[in-house]
């Protein structure tokens, strides 16, 4: 369900309070929003884990396209795919789980799928923890949080661990053994490491990037990328179609640097 | 009463009983529509998360029972202003967001909550294990029991306990054949109530014991973890409906045990 | 069997000090509803630990404050009966009965005599709803007899009762305590009850015992002005004593003094309203002793009695007189209003006041 509603400030600071909160559980019952405002709006349903990138992306595209607001919404992926499939209007869908793209685009509910970043998987430690590498963790008493395999960081640890296999047998196995929870999203992954309760994360670097006292143990380079799949929502807004091509820009890429993800191949059709 | 005041009755309580009972009905239309509930049956997993769900489930409603059934005795026959405000605040974790009472049960017996550094010392671990499944679910569910229990014994007259006494029974036998058949029913009701929460516990046992297949991850785990996946809510649909009609099963059983027992009211 | 208790407890703000005993009598505990009898019966029963003090059952101790003996209620062989709840509610009448007795193999042969000693025989089955308010009193009550109770500890276990009921309980009541000698102590706050019941009465008021005595005594002879009041005297002067007898608003009156009052002490004197008598004024003679002139002001039907107020026209008080219906029809009351009234000497009783102030 929609949390964001777009109600124009000013009116919402006319309304009365009581008027409001009827305003807004009607508007959660219907799922949908009162009339919209002159100047379009366009609406991005992404990624969590682009919580902390996306808004610094989107302001250098409305300093570009001053006529255009943007409006962001946040959840897992597999949460924004089925509400938009059960009617969501967004207009512009950030999927980290190419798969959850793809159901959108199987039925037929989206377009243009674009790969617009990627995100590196890494092992999350302590700064302060005298672990270096995952031969340090392996021998280690340690605790491990990944995620489950139904979730895409899940799945990476998976072939990532495939990988350190392939090389280093034993420490493999060692740190398979040492998995305590398979965790249903990266975030919750990532507050393992938080509240202490494991001493080791299989997360991305952008995780790492925006988190204090952290730091990325490398995977094998075979791990591939997670890649961020952009998709144009049936019936969107114009904008958001200058809104995706923003995303490829040299500007917004250079933002995605800096969070620790990875530049896109540009214009790369996902499929 | 007045056939107006009948009618608008009826509605009001049919309005509640469908917004309770249709989003049900539609978990099941789904899960036959496009769901595959044989699939999910015929599944190991399946299988596991619902046998770990069932076993803490009712792990936990025996400690509540036992651990709960003196405590709300003594608070209910306590006269200390001490014990009120004892039962009013064992209420608070109903209040708790799942997720919250999660972070509770780390800040305590966590890695490094304040207990968990001593457990530790002593070479105690209790987070990402099935007894913090329990405990994740105990700490949720058992103020549903204390709660209805403490009604319980507060409703029944303590006065019946006084004769008991002066009949020569003592404190025991009074307890089992007066005290007890008198507030079995809330009892009961606790009991199923409590079961049932336990039953979904979801955010406190993600937080506080993780989710590892056949050891932390209950069905309702599981079902998270089957929402994220390719079959998205397909997969946890079918799951839920498992879920769901297990319940139902248990529930309804208990049901009727309790119906029995309560007869002579 | 007999039970002796003095006793001092506290419950919350309310203090409770009592010293009362049973022979083979049914001493009745009377007071205003909150004045402590029920906390007396059940620190008799063992349900409430005095603070101080020593209670004895059947010739045992059962508590002594300063020896630090307590038997638990399960120890005291009293039998406990409340007004309700009375029976066990999940419980056949057998089983509410003989609940604890499974081993005591008299106990079932004791069941049926009391069964049919209190006519509810044949109602074993039956579960305390199926029952009617007597029949649920007298399972109460067998379940207290069928222990050999040392002493009966009755909490208005009437009261929820209709009145024809409780007429047929407390006779019954009052057979089985001469078949059986037993030791009742029976709380009410019904003044015809405790006067119908009570060998002794014990007049409870704020957790004291205002007096303690012989049914007549309590009744005749209050000890204070707030036993009077408590036990139903409708007529309570202050007055003065003046030679052998006492003035009241100017009117003098012959009366037995209680001893040790000074010429003009202030006293209060009382007379119950059926005492009073109403004389057919005679316009010639003069008025004999103990005798004013007063005029009926109101008057109340009730039941069988009439009570009529009066007025004085000269010195006297104001009175309260209870005629029953028989002499007010024959005495022609309705028709006339100006009476002349007698207070009997005998039946006047005088109070000092240092009585009444010991409260």
């Amino acid at each position: 369900m929609r949390a964001a509603c777009r109600l124009s400030p000013s009116r919402r600071l006319r309304a009365p309070l009581p008027a409001l909160a009827v305003l807004g559980v009607l508007a959660l019952l219907l799922g949908g929003c009162g009339d919209g405002d002159r100047e379009p709006t366009v609406t991005i349903a992404a990624a969590s884990s682009l919580r902390h990138v996306l808004p610094d992306i989107v302001a250098g595209f409305e300093r570009a396209y001053p006529g255009v607001e943007v409006e962001l919404r946040f959840a897992g992926s597999q949460v924004l795919a089925s509400q938009i499939a059960e009617g969501a209007d967004d207009d512009l869908f950030i999927s980290a789980n190419p798969l959850q793209a793809a159901r959108l685009l199987d039925a037929g509910l989206a377009a243009r799928p674009t790969v617009v970043t990627a995100n590196v998987l890494v092992v999350a430690v302590p700064e302060a923890a005298p672990r270096r590498s995952l031969r340090d963790l392996a021998l280690a008493d340690v605790r491990i949080a990944v995620g489950a395999p139904s979730v895409p960081v899940g799945l990476l640890s998976r072939i990532a661990l495939a990988w350190v296999e392939q090389q280093q047998p034993e420490t493999a196995e060692a740190l398979r053994d040492k998995i305590a929870t398979e965790d249903p999203s990266v975030r919750i992954v990532l507050s393992r490491l938080e509240l202490g309760e494991a001493d080791a994360a299989f997360v991305y670097a952008s995780d790492v990037a925006v988190s204090d006292g952290l730091r990325a143990i490398l995977l094998p380079p075979q791990t591939p990328p997670n890649e961020y799949v952009a998709v144009l929502i049936e019936g969107a807004e114009p904008a958001a179609g200058e809104l995706l091509a923003w995303l490829l820009s040299p500007n917004a890429q250079a933002i995605f640097g800096l969070y620790g993800f990875l530049p896109s191949v540009a214009g790369v059709q996902a499929r | 009463m007045s056939r107006g005041v009948a009618i608008a009755l009826a509605v009001a309580a049919a309005l509640l009983a469908l917004l309770l009972l249709l989003p049900l009905g539609g978990l099941v239309w789904r899960a036959l529509s496009d769901g595959d509930v044989a699939a999910e049956l015929g599944s190991g997993a399946t299988w596991d998360a619902l046998r770990l769900s069932v076993v803490t489930a009712t792990i936990s409603l025996v400690i509540a029972v036992l651990l709960g059934t003196p405590l709300a005795w003594l608070l209910a026959r306590s006269r200390a202003r001490a014990a009120r405000l004892a039962a009013s605040l064992l209420d608070l974790p109903l209040v708790l967001p799942p997720t919250v009472a999660g972070i509770a049960l780390l800040s305590a017996f966590g890695r490094s909550g304040y207990l968990g550094e001593t457990l530790g010392g002593i070479g105690l671990s209790l987070s990402f294990t099935t007894a913090a499944v329990v405990l994740a679910q105990l700490f949720v569910s058992a103020p549903f029991y204390v709660r209805s229990a403490y009604a319980g014994f507060s409703g029944a007259d303590p006065r019946f306990e006084g004769v008991a006494y002066t009949l020569g029974l003592s404190r025991w036998r009074t307890f089992r054949s007066v005290t007890l058949p008198l507030v079995w029913p809330s009892l009961a009701g606790g009991a199923v109530l409590c079961w049932a929460r336990a039953l979904g516990e979801l955010g406190a046992t993600l937080l506080f014991a993780g989710s590892l297949p056949g050891k932390t991850q209950t069905m309702p785990l599981a079902i998270l973890a089957a929402f994220e996946s390719e079959s998205g809510i397909a997969g946890a649909v079918s799951l839920s409906v498992v879920l769901l009609g297990f319940a139902a099963l248990l529930l309804l059983a208990l049901h009727r045990v309790t119906a029995t027992a309560g007869a002579y009211r | 069997m007999t039970l002796r208790a003095r006793f001092e407890a506290r419950v919350g703000d309310f203090d409770l000090a009592v010293a009362l005993e049973a022979d083979d009598e049914l001493v009745v505990l009377y007071g205003r509803s909150g004045s402590g009898k029920s906390l007396t019966l059940r620190a008799i029963a063992g349900l409430l630990r005095p603070r101080g003090g020593r209670i004895e059952i059947g010739g045992r101790t059962v508590f002594d404050a300063e020896a630090g003996v307590d038997l638990p209620p399960q120890e005291r062989r009293s039998g406990y009966v409340v007004q309700e709840p009375t029976l066990f509610p999940h419980l056949d009448l057998r089983r509410n009965v003989l609940i604890g007795l499974e081993r005591d193999i008299d106990a079932p042969g004791r069941y049926e005599e009391l069964l049919r000693l209190l006519s509810i025989e044949g109602l074993d089955g039956r579960r305390p709803h199926q029952l009617s308010g007597g029949q649920q009193q007298r399972a109460a009550l067998a379940r207290a007899l069928v222990r050999h109770a040392d002493v009966l500890l009755l909490d208005e276990p009437f009261s929820a009762l209709d009145e024809a009921l409780r007429a047929d309980l407390r006779a019954e009541l009052l057979r089985l305590r001469r078949e059986m000698r037993l030791s009742i102590v029976f709380v009410t706050h019904d003044l015809r009850e405790a006067h119908l019941l009570g060998d002794r009465i014990a007049v409870l008021d704020e957790g004291r015992v205002l007096q303690f005595g012989p049914r007549d005594e309590v009744f005749r002879r209050p000890a204070s002005r707030l036993v009077a009041e408590l036990t139903g005297f409708s007529n309570i002067f202050e007055g003065e004593r003046r030679g052998d007898g006492v003035v009241v608003s100017g009117l003098p009156l012959r009366a037995a003094l209680p001893p040790d009052t000074a010429q003009a002490e202030a006293v209060d004197v009382a007379i119950r309203a059926e005492r009073v008598v109403l004389r057919r004024l005679d316009p010639e003679g003069s008025l004999p002793e103990n005798c004013f002139v007063a005029r009926v002001v109101d008057e109340l039907a009730f039941g069988n009695t009439h009570t009529l107020h009066l007025a004085p026209e000269g010195a006297g008080p104001p009175i309260a007189v209870e005629v029953a219906s028989r002499p007010y029809e024959i005495l022609g009351v309705a028709g006339r209003e100006r009476w002349v009234v007698e207070l009997p000497a005998d039946d006047l009783h005088v109070m000092s006041r240092a009585a009444g102030a010991g409260e």
